[in-house]
């Protein structure tokens, strides 16, 4: 055979290889395309065929070659039972060391075939479209609990983001600044605020021009509260502020997280 | 109040809702039984059959949505540069099988039906909400459970994961030499 026919066969099987998921993915093709019977897999011409794709699959180095050369390992195991003489076995429920990979093979199938379905139904599915406008038209009473939503972490980080980029304290003072505050200060600030008025504002909290260290401290004395379940926080939709509750004037009723 | 009014109520909530509403906030706003909201939506979906609109009322995730006529949607398509669904890949949609038929589902029960690594099918998945993490199994590692979203009924117009077509009706006992 020419090196150029070699070079054509490289491409016809690349193209081929692309589309395997999986060993299981390319055993069943091999069983589809040879049209034997799967519940009497020939293993000797199936491992041949098996071997044959996988030095291609060598060739083009796939990221999980590993499990295609684990299937060999199998198929060459159950070949090499197959060619052992056959020991005399008065049990008659003998069990067929193929059984195993035929079930995989099965489950693998239906599944297979469920995601082509799904595939059509997904297709075939207008989307729900949502309106880009909201129409919902807000109540800008701080207190109307419409407008202020459950917060994540991620919602309390950007919060506490914005908050940084507004403050244009100039950082080179804090290399000679003696830090006067602490995460624990923090907490009891927070505390004792929450003693005074059952809740409050995150942004009451920040001062203008306050170094950053301080709003970080801030930022992690809510945290370690949220953490320990003493409050409770939630933000307003539009304007980004975050509300503090005491944990305890919630009761059971628990709106915020 | 009459039924037509409640008739009417129930439809603009299904409009300002903008999105699916469970028959249980219907019953919040109304004050009517689930048994008496359906019948009315019933009514409501027939009226909305006709030809003449291009809104349907459908019965999906567990409550209501408008949602457009699927032979009025191409109309709209391109001028509103909108999208058909994201079509996923076969790796993706076969994790998804899995996942929605035999849910709760460790990763590694799905690798081991698949014989394949599924970590970026399920990472994929996980972002487009599709799948969730549902728990943790109680066996050694407490590995986490997988199971379906609301979006994704939502994504193939379900109203339940019990309406996911039977897969025995796939006769997979029968090998198919297609």
């Amino acid at each position: 055979m020419s090196q150029n026919n070699d070079n054509l066969n490289e491409v016809k099987y690349k193209v081929k290889i692309d589309s395997f998921e999986g060993p299981l993915d390319l055993l069943l093709h091999l069983v589809k395309t040879s049209e034997i019977n799967i519940y009497d897999i020939p293993i000797a011409e199936i491992t041949k065929q098996y071997l044959n794709y996988l030095s291609f699959l060598i060739i083009l180095n796939l990221d999980n070659l590993t499990e295609f050369v684990e299937m060999a390992t199998i198929l060459i195991l159950l070949k090499s039972k197959a060619m052992l003489p056959v020991e005399l076995d008065f049990d008659e429920n003998e069990f067929d060391p193929r059984q195993e990979l035929i079930t995989k093979l099965l489950e693998y199938q239906k599944y297979k075939m469920a995601a082509d379905l799904l595939d059509v139904m997904s297709e075939d599915t207008v989307p729900l479209i949502n309106r880009t406008a909201d129409l919902k038209l807000f109540n800008l009473d701080d207190n109307e609990d419409v407008n202020w939503k459950q917060l994540s972490v991620l919602d309390l980080i950007g919060a506490f983001a914005d908050l940084l980029n507004k403050n244009n304290h100039n950082d080179m003072e804090l290399e000679i600044l003696l830090y006067n505050f602490t995460v624990e200060d923090k907490i009891k600030l927070i505390n004792d605020t929450l003693n005074e008025k059952d809740s409050f504002n995150y942004f009451e909290l920040i001062k203008e021009n306050m170094p950053k260290m301080e709003i970080v401290c801030i930022f992690l004395a809510l945290l370690e509260l949220v953490k320990k379940g003493i409050i409770a926080v939630r933000q307003h939709k539009i304007f980004g502020d975050i509300h503090i509750v005491k944990k305890e004037k919630l009761g059971l009723n628990n709106n915020f997280s | 109040m009459s039924i037509n009014k409640y008739s009417a109520i129930i439809e603009s909530l299904l409009y300002y809702e903008n999105d699916v509403v469970s028959i249980k906030k219907i019953e919040q706003i109304t004050g009517l039984t689930e048994d008496k909201i359906k019948e009315i939506i019933g009514q409501l979906m027939l009226e909305y059959q006709d030809d003449i609109h291009g809104l349907m009322i459908t019965e999906i995730a567990g409550g209501y949505s408008f949602q457009i006529k699927k032979e009025i949607f191409p109309y709209l398509k391109e001028y509103y540069n909108l999208k058909s669904q994201n079509r996923l890949s076969k790796s993706v949609l076969t994790v998804l099988s899995i996942v929605a038929y035999k849910q709760p589902i460790t990763k590694n029960e799905i690798e081991d039906i698949r014989g394949v690594n599924s970590d970026n099918s399920i990472k994929k998945l996980l972002e487009l909400n599709l799948i969730k993490i549902t728990g943790r199994k109680s066996i050694v590692g407490k590995p986490l459970l997988y199971g379906t979203t609301t979006e994704f009924l939502k994504f193939f117009n379900l109203n339940d994961i019990k309406d996911l077509p039977k897969i025995d009706e796939l006769k997979s006992e029968e090998f198919s030499l297609k």
